[in-house]
């Protein structure tokens, strides 16, 4: 196999809190920690987890728009987490992002126009105007729109048609790989398939290669070819897509796909039901962050966290039982 | 006496029938229109909509098919706004044996009607929690509100629904102020007050959307297993197709306005026969797909009229697959099939569309 | 050829648009103000008697000579109200430029910094809006001496904060958003994102609090002339009119009364216009 694109080793991130008058950290929240994954050319990684997993956190400290406070990023074979100035700058050239909510990622007095050729611009890849236009008519081509949204300004646009837009900038500067970060939870179901499709078309017409994060496993399943299981800001279970999704080894990773709701009749799976809510991130359970509300728990975890542990080559879970799944 | 106090909170049983199969809501030609800019546009066309005592009945559709519009014309909630017109009938057998129409009454009346005879839940509880009061005195004063009991009486009752919303130590929680819950505790706690009026009609407006996949989960069991004791009857307002087979007896499929399909779930699932429904079941992503080598997810092409542009004829055939020059002329009728299956489409006699576990079939 | 005709359809279309954005209480201050303008710049060519011209005929009633009388020199007074509108709306107009000129830039340090800078100049903000903005003006007068210049730069000088104040939230606001965060990841420099996004969406709100400003600045100069310290003699200026009126109010009230509800009109106006929609 090739090697990675993108190498992430024990990422950690740390929001402090801070209080009084001058504020000074009287503690701080583990959003991210210990994570390495590794991402591969023309790979998608899909990275799952629930409302506080700190999903959100690693894709943005991949592409610097959060410091990650420890831990190396390796891209190109350079650490990203030491970039700075004109380094960082080319960086966004390679590394790029989608955002959830397309309502708000486009800057509302500007045109469809003036939005994708701020890329070229701020990058300085055309200097021609005339040039420039060419390319932001093929880049709405690529997404699907026609020329005539040009002058549009985006609230004359639907929510597939801004997401849409929102591709197309993240891909202007031609990046090696982008984060997509909940790209389609915001959108209505018949259009969520929709930019998944072409996120799916994408992918195969351009190689692209790409972190996908999502709380829905169903949609993580289709698009991505291996996926990292997220919890509490550190990684569950991590394997390719088929391995993850019908052959699970991590109670959480059991637990997430019984609760994903399958319409249909025939496919009725046995629920395993979570105990209580998320623990406070301030204050996470000692050992395996999810023996508070693991089915499996037994007393072991809670003394040491669990180490990755591997099932195949290409599949590992943080769990200390062997025989679960 | 506090012991038996708690045990004398029994389920309300709806009605003393295990059949329950006596209508409770009888929506008519239901209408809701905008006034905007000079134009009338219509969010809601000609809906009938039969709620049974004892059912679930999921409200199925995309924004701007106007299933939350439903919701608020039931709760009485658009009567205050002066640009908005609803026509039809609501009629509703209330607790004291009376039916009204919950069009035609006084606001009085249903202020007395809500929160007493129906309760709604919404999707965000933030913004239906008052952050400057506790939990406990929300939910007690809203009780106190529509019932005349004693303080001490009222607060057992809430206690009761807390700790049966699967809230652990239920006395702590009604301490607390809104921002200090979780999402999820939030909703139990937007639930339990539901509850504890004890309607027997239950309006969830996008209730479980905003929560994680294993919230929702848990209160949708939660849902089904107090729905099953208290016999009430529930009406799930949801985008998701998913949630619609876990929970619901019976789905009313919404598009533009208008009901296009509706049957029992299984029958929806299983024997669609409208092409909006189909192409709904083809555009979710479903499990196991990661085994299957040619499995493509597909989309509706373009996007639903909003109530700015109602198309002619079928509201449908500018996104449907199977779309004539007789769809784009003539819009359809509702037409019954089979075991209570309703269907607006012209071709569904000739149309073979196939059911939703064809992938489920595939996939073993 | 047919992108310009477009371009300049689409321009008169926003414009038409923003006009039609405008609320009614706008509007009115948009009208006043036209109107106020209007006639101080045709002032001269309107016919009008010298206002420094003085005669013998002093404090006169009203009459088809003198619609609002004449002053205790003989001055017709809706002449010297008239040409008044040049002085006030002069030094209005400066207090806002200096205003948003001083505090427009500060805000946008503050905003976009943040940290400690942020927190110093909060401080100085804070400082500025605790103390009355027309004490401080007076004091400050009193020492640089009271030109038309001095008053607009110090009275412009005491309002910069609120400007600041509120162009450093809407920074906030702006920086947090999510374009502006696809900008940073783009590679966007700071002078990049402030030019191309928080600009262009904090300019209504400057626009606003300019308007506001003006007002402040025509109120408060107006209020430095009748306590002395306004524009020197013999200019025309609405403040000292009312001063000078003052002693005389009981059989000639008029000369105190027009120019006072010239400065209120004109205030009101400018108020109005930059008052947030209802």
């Amino acid at each position: 196999m090739n090697s990675p694109l993108l190498d992430v080793k024990n990422l950690q991130k740390r929001f402090d809190i801070r209080r009084g008058l001058i504020p000074r950290a009287v503690g701080h929240v583990h959003a991210v920690q210990d994570v390495s994954f590794s991402l591969r050319s023309h790979e998608v990684l899909g990275i799952v987890g629930e409302s506080g997993s700190g999903k959100t956190t690693i894709g943005r400290s991949v592409l610097r728009l959060t410091e990650p406070s420890d831990g190396e990023i390796i891209f190109n074979g350079k650490d990203v987490t030491k970039f700075s100035g004109s380094e960082l700058r080319q960086y966004r050239r390679s590394a790029q992002i989608i955002f959830q909510d397309p309502y708000a990622a486009l800057n509302p007095t500007m045109t469809i126009e003036e939005i994708l050729s701020e890329p070229l611009i701020v990058q300085n890849l055309i200097k021609d105007r005339q040039k420039r236009k060419e390319r932001v008519a093929e880049l709405l081509d690529m997404v699907g729109l026609s020329a005539e949204y040009m002058t549009r300004l985006p609230n004359e646009l639907s929510g597939g048609q801004r997401q849409r837009v929102v591709i197309a900038r993240a891909l202007a500067v031609e990046p090696q790989f982008v984060v997509a970060d909940e790209p389609v939870s915001a959108l209505d179901v018949s259009v969520q398939a929709q930019i998944i499709a072409l996120l799916k078309d994408l992918k195969q017409r351009l190689g692209l290669s790409m972190i996908f994060i999502s709380h829905n496993l169903a949609v993580v399943e289709y698009l991505a070819d291996r996926i990292a299981v997220v919890y509490l800001g550190r990684i569950m279970e991590i394997g390719t897509a088929a391995e993850v999704c019908n052959a699970p080894k991590h109670p959480y990773t059991i637990a997430l796909l019984s609760a994903v709701l399958d319409p249909g009749t025939s496919t009725r799976r046995q629920r395993v039901i979570l105990q209580g809510d998320l623990p406070d991130p301030a204050n996470p359970p000692s050992g395996c962050v999810f023996r508070t509300r693991c089915p499996y728990a037994i007393a072991d975890c809670a003394i040491g966290v669990p180490e990755m542990r591997s099932v195949s080559s290409t599949h590992a879970r943080a769990c200390i039982r062997d025989d679960v799944g | 006496m506090t012991e038996s106090t708690v045990k004398t909170y029994p389920m309300p049983v709806a009605d003393g029938s295990p059949k329950a199969s006596e209508t409770l809501l009888d929506l008519r030609n239901l209408s809701v229109s905008y006034q905007m800019a000079g134009r009338q546009l219509k969010a809601v066309r000609n809906v009938d909509i039969s709620l049974r005592s004892g059912e679930i009945v999921a409200l199925v559709g995309e924004s701007g098919s106007g299933k939350s519009t439903i919701g608020h014309a039931l709760m009485g909630l658009l009567r205050y706004e002066d640009k908005v017109t609803v026509s039809g009938t609501a009629v509703l057998r209330c607790k004291d044996g009376v039916t009204r129409d919950l069009f035609a009454i006084s606001d009085r009346e249903m202020k007395r009607v809500r929160g007493n005879d129906i309760s709604i839940v919404f999707q965000e509880p933030m913004s239906s929690l008052n952050p400057l009061h506790s939990i406990g005195h929300q939910i007690t004063e809203a009780l106190l509100a529509h019932r005349k009991l004693g303080r001490n009486e009222a607060r057992e009752r809430v206690l009761y629904y807390l700790r049966r919303l699967g809230i652990p130590n239920p006395e702590q929680c009604m301490e607390r102020y809104p921002h200090q819950l979780s999402g999820g505790m939030r909703q139990r706690v937007m639930i339990a007050m539901a509850l504890c009026c004890e309607s027997k009609l239950l309006v969830a407006d996008e209730a479980t959307t905003a929560l994680d996949a294993t919230v929702q989960a848990q209160i949708i069991d939660l849902l089904k297993s107090l729905q099953a004791e208290t016999g009430m009857t529930i009406l799930f307002i949801t985008h998701d197709l998913g949630v619609v087979s876990e929970i619901a007896d019976r789905a009313i499929v919404l598009y533009a306005g208008q009901i296009v399909e509706t049957a029992g779930t299984k029958e929806l699932f299983d024997n669609p026969h409208m092409p909006y429904t189909r192409a709904l079941f083809d555009a979710i992503p479903r499990l196991g797909s990661s085994l299957m080598k040619d499995y493509e997810l597909r989309g509706i092409p373009g996007r639903a009229p909003s109530a700015f542009e109602r198309v002619g004829g079928c509201s449908f055939h500018p996104r449907c697959a199977y779309a004539t020059e007789a769809c784009r002329a003539t819009m359809p009728e509702l037409d019954a099939t089979q075991r209570g299956h309703l269907v607006r489409c012209l071709r569904w006699k000739e149309l073979q569309l196939g059911g939703c576990d064809e992938f489920a079939a595939a996939r073993r | 050829m047919t992108t310009v005709s477009d371009n300049r359809t689409r321009f008169v279309a926003l414009w038409r648009e923003k006009l039609g954005k405008l609320s009614v209480r706008q509007l009115i201050g948009l009208t006043i103000i036209t109107i106020l303008v209007v006639l101080g710049i045709l002032a001269p060519y309107l016919g009008l008697s010298d206002p420094n011209q003085s005669s013998l005929d002093i404090l006169q009633g009203a009459s088809a000579n003198h619609w609002f009388g004449t002053d205790a020199l003989g001055r017709d007074v809706f002449s010297r109200v008239i040409h008044g509108i040049r002085v006030s709306v002069l030094i209005g107009l400066g207090v806002g430029v200096i205003g948003t000129v001083l505090g427009v830039p500060i805000g946008l340090i503050a905003g976009y910094a943040r940290g400690t800078i942020d927190l110093v100049i909060l401080q100085v903000i804070d400082l500025f809006v605790a103390l009355p903005a027309l004490v401080l003006a007076l004091i400050i007068t009193a020492i640089v001496g009271s030109t038309a210049i001095n008053i607009a730069l110090v009275l412009g000088f005491v309002m910069w904060p609120q400007m600041a104040r509120l162009v450093r939230g809407q920074v906030i606001f702006i920086r947090e958003s999510v374009y502006v965060e696809a900008a940073r990841a783009l590679g966007g420099k700071p002078s990049w994102i402030i030019r191309q996004h928080i600009l262009p969406n904090a300019i209504r709100l400057v626009i606003a609090q300019f308007s506001i400003t003006v007002a402040f600045g025509i109120f408060s100069s107006a209020s430095l002339s009748f306590l002395g310290l306004g524009v020197p003699p013999p200019a025309p200026d609405w403040g000292t009119m009312v001063r000078e009126g003052v002693q005389f109010l009981a059989f000639s009230p008029l000369m105190s009364i027009a120019p006072g509800a010239a400065v209120t009109l004109t205030v009101l106006g400018f108020y109005l216009l930059g008052s947030k929609d209802d």
